[in-house]
């Protein structure tokens, strides 16, 4: 029986590796989001939450983490994902968030703003971020 | 004064650099910019079934392909309080939103050189019979007025001007300003108003060449949004210079353009949104007072008698009657003449809504403009006419794969006038309009997000109200088909 509980912990490890945590700058003012104010940033109806000014960072959205993250808060398709945010940039609403291709580069962003919030793979966390809790 | 397109273009200019050099300092400082935008072309080919009046001004039997909209944004973010966006457009054809420079009916003479007659001469010869002189005026009038159309300084066929240009302050979700030029945010076609935003490759009627509402307004706005639960009601106040036409710049603060919008967006289904949306101003359309000659040769009137001869006109006659005409206008003294002013009021009103379900989405926008004949000396002082537009769009996304979608729709579209002889806004026809529907069904394919592909059948049936020009009792109804495919790329 401890056999197999260590065979499916060890199974499962390379899985929560590649699980996205939401993280931001350790010196970040919060500690968690509601899943709703998480999906209303990411689809831009607010860009700010308690009187807070949030920038958001996105990663490549047709790859994991970026895929598996906007289908999980948004409940979109990349594709549909990114037709909705072609129509809020046209009529004038707000622009995409940023894409940083790669864990490396969306950290150094995180790193440099407190009110920066973003998402990596969880094998991919340092020191320097914390991980927001989800609050569903 | 009369804007040439020069004018235009050099406006916009000044407007872009005014706008551009602040930009240009700020982006050394600024903490975010970006440049995003859409490009789209079109094939068209329209046909119109000539009615027996011939082929309205307005509508053009086009077989083209065009670049018909280049959209390039400037979206720069100096901190989180503030944001500016410019939006610079070129535009194959301008929409003719605002209204022609219009003759002066009753100011129209008939000339007389030598041995020619005129129409009044004919029936005072007893050549013609008053009824039928009447009908020959009014026709002549159209006539007229078309080509005073034609070579209106205002026909511009397209090119690069600003579309929007503001900047945002931020302070919280209730309370942000808006100042500069921006889209009127009157129901949802008219801000969603992109190629690559609209599920059809045209946008409604009432949303485009006949502007029931003013499209783009500078001033400024109050805007803010608050959820109430899973519910988000959204409100903004605006007061702007108003309908951007022919010498109606405002000259006093009543003048000034004022509207408003709320909307709450409810969480049933997978979104419903409720809107309601109004704007009051003015309108001081410039017309001119003219007197244009017609000079008829003896030929040209007994051939006119003849066609008048039997109490109708049938198509052959008309294309008779209209080239004579055509070729007999004396439009020498056009460019001296006195212009008057109208003064009139608006008020536009109208409520929205949008239902997504799964992947079928229903949209309907209903919206009534009012304009009262304010010009004391008008003899249609505190008169008012309306216009009231109404569209449904149902559309359902079907998903072939997780790149590509394909859309059908069908939209329906009702418009319908009121004594529209008074209200400048209807006078870029000149033909008195009662009721205006269009049906458009299409296919909508979209690639990978931002591409879209769309392919649309147009029919428009257009009826004259028989009752206030009886000259048109015997005229058969304007029916216009279209087929358009546009192809559009948002970046």
């Amino acid at each position: 029986m401890t056999k197999l509980f260590l065979i499916i912990v060890l199974l499962s490890l390379p899985l929560f590796a590649n699980e996205y945590v939401v993280v931001m700058s350790k010196d970040s003012p919060i500690n968690s989001i509601e899943k709703e104010d998480l999906k209303r940033l990411y689809l831009g109806k607010h860009i700010h939450i308690n009187g807070l000014f949030f920038k958001v960072l996105n990663q490549d959205i047709y790859k994991n983490p970026g895929s598996t993250f906007i289908k999980d808060i948004t409940n979109m398709e990349p594709r549909t994902y990114l037709k909705w945010w072609i129509k809020q940039q046209i009529i004038g609403r707000g622009v995409a968030p940023h894409v940083k291709l790669n864990d490396k580069e969306l950290i150094e962003e995180l790193i440099n703003d407190k009110l920066n919030i973003g998402y990596i793979l969880r094998k991919s966390l340092t020191k320097e971020l914390k991980v927001i809790n989800i609050i569903k | 004064m009369n804007r040439t397109p020069e004018d235009f273009i050099v406006k916009n200019l000044i407007l872009l650099v005014l706008y551009c050099l602040p930009s240009f300092v700020l982006s050394q400082m600024i903490k975010e910019q970006n440049i995003y935008g859409y490009i789209d072309l079109e094939l068209e080919q329209s046909i119109t079934d000539k009615s027996n009046f011939g082929q309205p001004t307005f509508i053009d039997d086009i077989a083209e392909v065009s670049l018909a909209h280049v959209n390039l944004y400037y979206d720069v973010k100096p901190n989180e309080h503030t944001r500016a966006l410019i939006e610079i457009a070129y535009q194959t054809k301008f929409f003719q939103t605002y209204s022609q420079p219009s003759l002066t009916m009753d100011s129209l003479k008939i000339g007389t050189l030598d041995q020619n007659l005129s129409i009044a001469q004919m029936s005072q010869a007893n050549r013609i019979t008053p009824e039928q002189q009447e009908q020959l005026e009014d026709l002549q009038s159209v006539l007229i007025n078309r080509e005073i159309q034609k070579s209106s300084p205002n026909d511009v066929d397209g090119g690069i001007y600003i579309e929007r240009a503001w900047f945002d302050i931020h302070f919280n979700p209730l309370l942000n300003f808006k100042i500069g030029r921006y889209v009127n945010p009157v129901g949802i076609w008219n801000v969603d108003h992109g190629s690559p935003v609209l599920i059809s490759a045209r946008q409604p009627l009432q949303m485009s060449i006949i502007g029931i509402y003013p499209l783009v307004l500078e001033g400024g706005m109050i805007y803010g949004s608050h959820y109430l639960g899973d519910y988000e009601l959204l409100y903004k106040i605006h007061i702007s210079s108003g309908r951007e036409t022919i010498d109606q710049r405002p000259k006093t603060f009543n003048d000034l353009g004022k509207g408003w919008r709320v909307q709450m967006n409810f969480d049933f289904l997978d979104g419903i949104n409720l809107g309601h949306s109004g704007y009051f101003g003015t309108m001081r359309e410039a017309s001119f007072k003219s007197t244009p000659q017609v000079v008829l040769s003896i030929d040209d009137a007994n051939t006119l008698g003849g066609i008048l001869a039997d109490g109708d006109i049938d198509t052959d006659e008309y294309e008779v009657y209209s080239k004579i005409i055509e070729e007999s206008v004396d439009f020498s003294d056009l460019e001296n003449t006195e212009k008057v002013s109208n003064y009139s009021q608006e008020f536009v009103s109208g409520i929205d809504l949008s239902i997504q379900y799964s992947k079928w989405k229903f949209q309907s926008e209903v919206n009534q403009q009012i304009v009262t004949n304010l010009h004391k000396v008008s003899n249609d002082y505190k008169k008012y006419t309306y216009m009231t537009g109404i569209y449904g769009l149902l559309s359902y996304e079907h998903m072939i794969n997780t790149n590509l979608a394909v859309t059908p729709y069908f939209m329906a579209e009702y418009l319908q006038f009121s004594l529209n002889k008074n209200n400048p806004l209807a006078s870029y026809s000149q033909y008195p309009l009662k009721i205006w529907n269009d049906y458009f069904v299409g296919l909508n394919f979209n690639v990978w997000g931002n591409v879209f592909i769309k392919t649309e059948y147009t029919l428009a049936d257009i009826s004259l109200d028989k009752d206030i020009s009886p000259q048109y009792t015997t005229t058969r109804d304007i029916q216009v088909h279209q087929f358009l495919i546009q192809f559009s790329l948002a970046f």
